[in-house]
């Protein structure tokens, strides 16, 4: 059993990529620019083009795509289930819909309804991936300084641009730490003879308590002495911090914008080509 | 033979970016009743393969046959090969979830769907095992107790399970010397009264030293050397070499000999130590009283 | 220097059941010594090792580090500076994802120019042998390497005093002799160690040892004192170094060798 191999969230992958060697917070811009944009898409098409461009920037950034997406498998079960949930539940959301394809009692299942959800699952998947492929491609050291930078901006208005990036810093920094820790206390569970994850609904969430209880504890612990060793480091928040680390936005930078903003006015020319499902 | 090794092979996250094999193909045999140490740098694979002999890794690459149960043919004896092969990690103190003693340490009987009277007798003789006596532990909150006590109750959990072999990882790691002496006296009581096969990693040669039968030193993910300690302890270049360092008393009868003095170099106790200079002292002195 | 004086300590001191962790200790600590504090789990020396660095305010009694009191809020910040501290669980005291940046993370945190953070990390990488992994992750390297990581990350600080609370104790034997040599170069650098510790052996370099039992100072004084003193120390259920066991029992045997040998040089010499 190796648990961490399926998580990709806050896992960093060094190489030497255009899409490594991006100031920050120029991926984070236009990173949050990309998933709005997802949000205004409703076609099929509209989802290929945008998959295709994030597949073309996985590739730039010398990632295999096949990692990248290995983070969704423990949630493909449960992106099944919510799909099926919400196709058998949601008849009368489409009530006007002529195009039954199945109907008994109150589930009424509509070429409609299939196709907004898809394209919710679809957008689901394509969000999960481009997170990723922020994470893998960017630092965390990166991606804090870029975050601290940008809210910053906010600072006179007294959002604690430091703070929050202190706290993105270590909450990804103990991520793998804290999946190891959980490996650690279900492979002690299950050699005292636990069966992890068989029986009904309420044996298994019983059986989750004595991996739940020492993962607390322990992550309790480290919380503790991680506070201490800050401490006594002289960290007291972002008043009077200096950086070693200075941003400075390159030429590569301008290009990845460009290169953006050109995909997005493409992009728009199909969302307003196709017009919206409903 | 109790346990068979043959050409194992591991690699962790396989097939990621991040792929890092830490095994390399090893061969391991251990008898029934041994007392074994097994030893090794950081990161020489010895916390993987401690994984392989009791199921927790499956091998892809090698075969692991443990008591006649090989798991790659017989999926269905895993939990078997788990009840038989007690292992206690790290910090096992660390794994505790119940609120008293007594409970925690039912938890592995109870899993084995066990009937009552029997779990409570496997609980009683398990603490009783582990030097903590059942009338006064049994209801003890886990929280009240001591660093030394806790780690005695987290084995105890595991030796309820009534394995054939205990395998304890690093199990003085962070304790102040007298919770190490009580711990070590704990694992050697289990070996003598109770006819369990130990194998024993640690980081501490003085521990091993007085502790194992037959030592086995695991390097770059091979088994690289295996004999009694003496004879393991012997080849101080090979162990400097891999990062292990040496026996203190080792140390001193090596310079010694390389002082020109007839001593062997193999002590493993202070007394040992000694009485090898001592009688060396007393060949000189008889030497020169004849000359 | 660092002057304890009349310390007593106890924890919920407020509650109706506070705990006593130390009782009227007294303690002088000289700019670049070397300091070992040994003894049982509970007996107190971790809580007095925090009460160095301002991490614990006495109950009763004053701590001064180079004559600031640290009661004194506002010194605070200066006395953290002045000492560092290295943990026993390197896993829980990197605060960065990087090498580099956890090194920097002290100098940032006291406002240094960047420029100049730079330049220390530099050295403190250079002085640490470390600058080879210094875009590595640190979950990624040996257990003594993140010690040497840890302790870089002070000397990055300027500080004149590094507490070590059990460094080596969750190291191998390579690891344990990494920090030992870190020790060594820090002293060269002129900056005092406070090292606790359950190993012995450990001991034997330093200029002063300080035993401790429940709360209070027990023994102090040059390793050759307090371990020549072998029955006080076993009565505490401690140990001497084991060159110090053989040099003893030799002595017993009727061997003509002083009780107090530390080193294994010294034992070899004083036999051959």
């Amino acid at each position: 059993m190796e648990l961490s191999k399926d998580i990709t969230l806050g896992q960093y992958v060094p190489r030497d990529s255009v899409i490594h060697r991006l100031d920050p917070r120029t991926k984070i811009v236009l990173w949050m620019v990309l998933i709005t944009v997802l949000f205004f898409i409703h076609t099929y098409t509209g989802y290929l083009v945008f998959a295709l461009f994030i597949l073309w920037v996985t590739h730039l950034a010398e990632i295999p795509v096949l990692y990248a997406l290995r983070g969704l498998k423990p949630a493909i079960p449960f992106i099944i289930v919510l799909f099926i949930i919400q196709l058998l539940f949601s008849g009368s959301l489409f009530a006007d819909s002529p195009n039954v394809v199945f109907q008994w009692g109150f589930v009424r299942i509509t070429t409609d309804a299939i196709r907004t959800y898809s394209l919710i699952m679809i957008r689901v998947v394509l969000l999960f991936l481009s997170v990723t492929i922020l994470t893998l491609a960017t630092s965390l050291v990166g991606l804090t300084d870029g975050m601290e930078n940008l809210l910053s901006i906010g600072r006179r208005i007294g959002i604690p641009a430091n703070e929050l990036a202190m706290v993105m810093v270590i909450a990804l920094r103990f991520v793998p730490t804290l999946v190891d820790e959980l490996e650690k206390i279900m492979k002690a569970q299950m050699a005292r003879g636990a069966l992890i994850d068989e029986g009904n609904f309420i044996q298994r969430t019983k059986q989750k308590i004595p991996i739940l209880i020492p993962l607390l504890m322990s992550t309790f612990r480290r919380a503790e002495d991680l506070i201490v060793a800050m401490e006594a480091r002289c960290y007291r928040g972002g008043k009077g911090r200096t950086k070693r680390r200075q941003l400075r936005l390159t030429a590569l930078d301008y290009r990845a914008i460009g290169i953006t903003a050109g995909f997005l006015v493409f992009l728009m020319a199909f969302i307003r080509l196709v017009p919206p499902p409903w | 033979m109790l346990i068979k090794v043959r050409g194992l092979e591991h690699s962790y996250m396989e097939g990621t970016p991040f792929e890092n094999q830490v095994l390399y193909g090893v061969d391991l045999d251990i008898e029934e009743g041994e007392m074994v140490g097994l030893i090794g740098p950081t990161q020489s694979g010895k916390s993987t393969l401690i994984q392989y002999l009791n199921g927790l890794f499956i091998p892809k690459i090698g075969e692991v046959v443990v008591d006649g149960i090989d798991v790659r043919e017989q999926r269905s004896r895993l939990r078997k090969l788990r009840q038989k092969v007690g292992l206690v990690f790290q910090y096992p103190e660390h794994q505790l979830f119940e609120e008293t003693v007594g409970k925690d340490v039912a938890f592995g009987p109870k899993n084995l769907g066990l009937p009552e009277d029997e779990v409570r007798r496997r609980v009683d003789s398990a603490l009783e095992a582990v030097g903590l006596d059942p009338e006064v532990f049994r209801d003890r909150y886990i929280f009240a107790l001591s660093g030394g006590q806790k780690r005695r109750v987290a084995i105890a959990g595991v030796l309820a399970l009534n394995p054939r072999v205990m395998i304890f990882d690093d199990p003085t790691a962070g304790l102040d010397p007298r919770g190490r002496e009580e711990i070590l006296a704990t694992i050697k009581k289990l070996h003598s009264e109770q006819d369990l096969t130990v194998i024993f990693v640690s980081n501490s040669l003085e521990d091993i030293a007085r502790l194992v039968d037959r030592l086995i030193v695991l390097a770059q993910g091979k088994v690289i050397m295996s004999g009694t300690p003496r004879e393991v302890f012997s080849q101080v270049k090979k162990m400097r070499e891999i990062g292990m360092g040496i026996l203190q008393t080792v140390d001193v009868m090596s310079r010694l000999r390389d002082r020109g003095w007839d001593v062997a170099t193999t002590a493993l106790t202070v007394e040992e130590a000694c009485d090898e200079i001592l009688a060396c002292f007393r060949k000189k002195a008889s030497g020169e009283g004849r000359e | 220097m660092i002057r304890v004086e009349k310390v007593s300590f106890a924890y919920n001191a407020d509650s109706d059941s506070p705990v006593q962790a130390l009782r009227e200790v007294d303690l002088e600590i000289e700019r670049g010594q070397f300091v070992v504090i040994v003894g049982h789990n509970g007996s107190g020396k971790s809580t007095l090792a925090k009460h160095f660095n301002a991490l614990l305010i006495p109950t009763e009694g004053n701590v001064f580090v180079e004559n600031m009191n640290t009661r004194d809020e506002k010194h605070i910040w200066d006395i953290r500076q002045k000492v560092g501290m290295v943990f026993q669980n390197p896993d829980n005291q990197l605060v960065a994802t990087v090498v580099e940046d956890d090194i920097a993370f002290g100098p940032e945190n006291v406002g240094v120019p960047p420029e100049e953070i730079q330049r220390r990390v530099d050295e403190a990488m250079r002085i640490m042998g470390i600058s080879h992994v210094r875009d590595k992750a640190p979950h990624m390297l040996s257990g003594g390497q993140k010690q040497r990581v840890a302790i870089a990350g002070i000397l990055a600080m300027q500080s004149n005093y590094i507490i070590m609370d059990e460094p080596t104790s969750l190291l191998d034997p390579v690891g344990r002799e990494e920090v030992m040599e870190s020790i060594r170069k820090l002293r060269r650098e002129g900056i005092s160690v406070i090292l606790i510790t359950h190993f012995m052996h450990e001991a034997i370099e330093a200029d002063m040892v300080v035993v401790m039992d429940e709360g209070r100072i027990v023994m102090k004084g040059t390793p050759r004192e307090v371990f020549g003193r072998a029955e006080e120390i076993r009565a505490l259920s401690l140990d001497v170094p084991l060159v110090t066991q053989m040099a003893m029992r030799l002595n017993d045997m009727g061997v003509d060798i002083p009780r107090n040998v530390l080193s294994v040089e010294e034992l070899i010499e004083h036999l051959c």
